[in-house]
């Protein structure tokens, strides 16, 4: 949801000026920060989930389906529990916390729900998740009428192409200026309006969104979208996707909403100490593009079924504000300009290490743009060490996008509002967070991006569940999920694919656990194993040190499919120690982790189905989202197998997930 | 070396020279969070993981280091410690933080011969348990009994002038030595005593008695679909909490145990008991323990304790 402060916003033209002061006063603020919190410890495990809801509306009499505008109004007053509990405490006056908290996103057709409070540490709490997500749904639907309702999907099919949306509004805003998405589906908080804006002042031509169109039987090839208004002369954008923009034989799309009009599922944990956080920062990254692929959701955009399962990479080009030089088209640099690889919106270019003696420097294996002042600062006058201090300052390339004229001369030592400006607009798969002040009694946290949104309050409790398991699983076995960042970045793409869940494999590391020292063994005669020594990492070894010369972890990532992933691979035979033969599978790490806690039988047993579904999607059993969003559009009369989705096949699309999502029973 | 000099003192006075050809080994297995795919299930899910067999294996093949074996002379007993859990994270796990739970596997069931060694046994375990983790009392006490005749006979050896053993479940004799442990309960040596794969008969039987219900029960959990419901009921009812469990059942015998060791040399440790006849070690009690990280639900540890009677 990002940071909603209230007040005037700046244009792009007045905000550029203050971003190097918003940039050094961040890095106060998290200094501030970080010198009296670093020390934390003990924190519980507290975890919550974020899910996003698309509200339609569904007009069976025409048989179209509409996006319904206009839910500011439905989120206030499903804040109003969360507004009174506030007031009561303020008072003095006990009452219970609210069941749900409801924030607004960018889109004004958009709905974000999370717990009223965090989920406990106990195994039996992850019991609630689920219907904390039914609640959700059901509070959030009481205030749609009947023909409306709030649904977890990803992406809407039909965004921005036909009568899509409700109340109708005419495309080409002056804050989008897009071909396709009028400013009014915008949420009406200032900052939306002023990031979309922004983007695209700053990166001087509008977003660019290219999706491969998926090529039917009748797809006319090459394609040329026909429904691009080639000829619209009303921004001097317009003429962008007639000059290139638009590429044949994809799907075009030019504005900030197709982006972060998608929906997701995001968890959030706390973490013990800072160490801790940072460990399952790095040990999750790497599983980020396994999750994606497992909830693939989002296979439809604009119109058309398209050649991709996932979303990531339309946001990560709806929300690229790079200028020509910083994307490298252009050699005209201005000013400060350097390269910048990646979109604002991608995976984490670095790792941050921790004490868990398993992070290696050739894992970091991107070069890393980051501001060399900064980072000097964070050095030297934060004694921060050197890859957090390197990560902050990666973030800390970027401008500040939305700047409130009332919020710039702040004390650093009461806010963190300047880093949160810049933390909040780098969106990744993985995201380390500063807790927010030495009185708060929240402590490190760690946020996990890539779960797309499923139909069912099951599915997304399934995948929430697995994601906290396996970070428990991590924290006991002590296990090293480590790869490469340029291999992380590969799985992320490959994760897009079509069916990329049984069609494609990929990088994972297949000895996950602490490599195991060998002391000696055979009893009598001590003398001849030497006394165990520590290599650097603190790993008892028989003298050798472990380092990335090292045979076993040369040989350590291999291409595995997602059935080898979550399932495991076939056990092979292993004289070793030192190296695993096979890799077990998340899921039975998973399931060995609760098989070695105290679990009560009913907790065990219903995590099991969660973990189930997991694992039939790994193999197929259960389909994707996606998959099955493709298989419903294809075998549907009115389509016409030239990738353009009807409207009729649109609304009965809808209408199907509905009921899917009402009877919390995903059909396969 | 030191060791060949230590088992002389073993022997009992007035001992016969065929007692003084036995001694007891209480081996302490690697912590299983950190042994790698041992401690984890492979793609078969529902076959048990034996898991125990798997650590002994490994503790005597690669774990036996310079400081793992010493000699308790007071208690005349030979105790090998795998060395190899030594990652030091820079965690200093707070005490009040852990849940200690100890599960103490017998081989046979309380019968009136055996109750004051079983009391006697599961004191020494809970200390073997506190002294290991470094931790001053358990939280958590389950005890589990062999449900069913083993294939090889096994006799507590300290009762071997009994002419009687029991296999089979004795309520009177198990509610004698649950009262033992409620009045130990009671001076707080564990906060919560338990049992495990007790049947809903057998859990039914011990409410009608004075001795009172278990504070947990172990169920093993090999089909959800195949939970009793009246045993849920039960549960529910009257306060007992229902863990899960995948212990196997049998899951270590005399062979087991004797192959487990077979890579290690006992031989120099056997000084004036060395003898052309092999030596035999006979299991007589498990415990395995665990050590949870309450608030952040992290399994900190967890590993076995055998105690078996060695015999040439």
């Amino acid at each position: 949801m990002g940071l909603l402060s209230l007040g005037t916003p700046l244009d792009w033209q007045e905000a550029k000026k203050h971003a190097e002061f918003i940039r050094k006063n961040g890095i106060e603020q998290f200094l501030h920060v970080y010198n009296q919190i670093k020390d934390k410890n003990r924190d519980n495990l507290l975890w919550g989930d974020e899910i996003e809801y698309l509200v339609v509306e569904l007009d069976p009499e025409a048989k179209k389906a509409r996006l319904l505008n206009e839910n500011y109004k439905i989120i206030e007053r499903l804040q109003q529990d969360e507004i009174d509990y506030l007031e009561n405490a303020e008072k003095g006056i006990k009452s219970s916390p609210p069941l749900a908290l409801w924030r607004p996103e960018y889109g004004d057709f958009m709905i974000e729900g999370t717990p009223g409070e965090p989920y406990g540490s106990n195994l039996k709490d992850l019991l609630t998740v689920e219907k904390s997500m039914q609640y959700r749904r059901n509070r959030a639907n009481s205030e749609l009428k009947k023909n409306q309702a709030a649904l977890s999907i990803t992406a809407y099919p039909k965004m921005g192409q036909g009568d899509w949306i409700s109340p109708h509004y005419e495309a080409g805003g002056k804050y989008a200026q897009s071909l396709f998405i009028p400013d009014e589906v915008i949420n009406p908080h200032p900052r939306f309006k002023t990031l979309s804006a922004n983007i695209r002042e700053r990166r001087q031509a509008k977003v660019e969104i290219n999706v491969p169109i998926f090529r039917d039987t009748n797809t006319p090839w090459p394609f040329i979208d026909p429904t691009i208004p080639w000829d619209r002369q009303k921004y001097p954008g317009d003429s962008e996707a007639k000059n290139g923009a638009a590429k044949e034989n994809h799907v075009y799309m030019d504005a900030m909403a197709f982006g972060m009009g998608c929906c997701c599922l995001q968890v959030t944990f706390q973490a013990s100490n800072v160490n801790e956080a940072r460990r399952l920062n790095d040990q999750l990254a790497p599983v980020g593009a396994i999750m994606m692929a497992l909830s693939a959701a989002s296979p439809c955009y604009r119109g058309f079924v398209t050649d991709i399962d996932c979303r990531w990479n339309v946001i990560s080009a709806a929300v690229d504000d790079r200028t020509p030089y910083e994307r490298g088209v252009s050699d005209i640099r201005q000013g400060n300009e350097r390269r910048i690889t990646k979109s604002r919106y991608a995976t984490i270019d670095s790792y941050l290490g921790s004490n868990d003696g398993f992070f290696q420097p050739e894992y970091n294996d991107v070069d890393l743009e980051y501001d060399h002042e900064i980072y000097k600062h964070l050095r030297e006058a934060g004694g921060v060490d050197e890859h957090l201090a390197r990560h902050i300052a990666h973030l800390f390339i970027r401008d500040p996008l939305v700047i409130f004229e009332e919020k710039l001369e702040l004390d650093n030592t009461a806010t963190t509002d300047h880093f949160e400006n810049l933390q909040s607009t780098n969106w990744q798969n993985m995201r380390f967070k500063l807790p927010p002040g030495p009185g708060s009694k929240i402590g490190w946290r760690v946020e996990f991006r890539p779960i797309e949104a499923q139909f069912t309050d099951f599915e997304n409790a399934a995948f929430a569940i697995f994601v906290v398991l396996l970070t428990r699983a991590i924290l006991s076995f002590d296990l090293d999920f480590y790869l490469k960042v340029t291999k992380m970045d590969e799985n992320m793409q490959r994760a897009h694919r079509r069916d990329a869940v049984n069609q494609c494999k990929f990088w994972f590391r297949k000895n996950v656990f602490p490599r195991r020292p060998v002391i000696g063994g055979g009893g009598g005669d001590l003398t001849k194993d030497s006394e165990p020594t520590k290599n650097n990492d603190n790993i008892l070894t028989n003298g050798k040190p472990v380092d990335m010369n090292d045979e076993i972890e040369q040989h350590n990532d291999q291409e595995m499919t997602l059935d080898e992933i979550i399932n495991g691979q076939q056990e092979q035979q292993s004289s070793s120690l030192s190296s695993s033969s096979h890799f077990p599978g998340l899921a039975p790490i998973v399931e060995s982790y609760l098989d070695s806690s105290n679990i009560d039988i009913i907790t065990r047993c219903q995590l099991q189905k969660y973990i189930d579904l997991i694992r039939k999607r790994a193999t197929g059993e259960s389909k994707t989202n996606a998959l099955w969003i493709r298989e419903f559009i294809a075998s549907h009369p009115d389509y016409k197998h030239d990738s353009f989705i009807p409207d009729s096949t649109n609304y009965d699309l809808l209408s199907t997930i509905n009921d899917i999502s009402a009877k919390n029973t995903f059909p396969f | 070396m030191a060791q060949v000099e230590a088992f002389t003192t073993f022997k009992k006075k007035g001992a016969n020279s065929m007692q003084m050809r036995r001694f007891d080994v209480v081996v302490f297995t690697d912590n299983l969070m950190h042994t790698g795919l041992s401690g984890v299930k492979t793609l078969n899910k529902n076959a048990p993981l034996n898991e125990l067999n798997s650590v002994l294996r490994e503790t005597f093949s690669h774990g036996i280091g310079e400081n793992s074996i010493t000699h308790d002379r007071e208690k005349g007993i030979l105790v090998i410690k795998d060395a190899r859990d030594a990652r030091d994270l820079g965690t200093r796990d707070v005490v009040d933080d852990l849940e200690i739970t100890a599960k103490i596997f017998f081989m046979e069931y309380p019968n009136p011969d055996n109750i004051a060694g079983l009391e006697a046994s599961i004191e020494q375990n809970l200390e073997f348990v506190k002294d290991h983790l470094k931790v001053n009392r358990i939280d958590n006490l389950i005890l589990a009994f062999s449900p069913a005749e083993p294939k090889e006979h096994i006799k507590i050896s300290s009762l071997e002038s009994t002419k009687k053993h029991h296999n089979g479940y004795d309520l009177d004799s198990f509610c004698k030595l649950w009262s033992l442990l409620r009045i130990r309960q009671q001076l707080d040596d564990f906060s919560r005593l338990g049992v495990s794969d007790f049947s809903l008969k057998m859990l039914q039987e011990l409410k009608d008695t004075s001795a009172g219900l278990p504070d947990i029960n172990q169920i093993k959990l090999s089909e959800c679909e195949g939970l009793s419901e009246s045993l849920l009921q039960f549960a529910v009812s009257n306060n007992i909490e229902l863990l899960s469990n995948t212990d196997v059942d049998s899951f270590i015998t005399p062979k087991s145990l004797t192959n487990a060791t077979q890579s290690f040399d006992f031989e120099p440790l056997l000084g004036d008991m060395k003898s052309k006849s092999p030596l035999v070690l006979t299991p007589r009690v498990v415990t395995k323990y665990n050590t949870i990280i309450k608030n952040r639900s992290i399994v900190r540890s967890k590993g076995y304790i055998v105690t078996a009677t060695a015999q040439i």
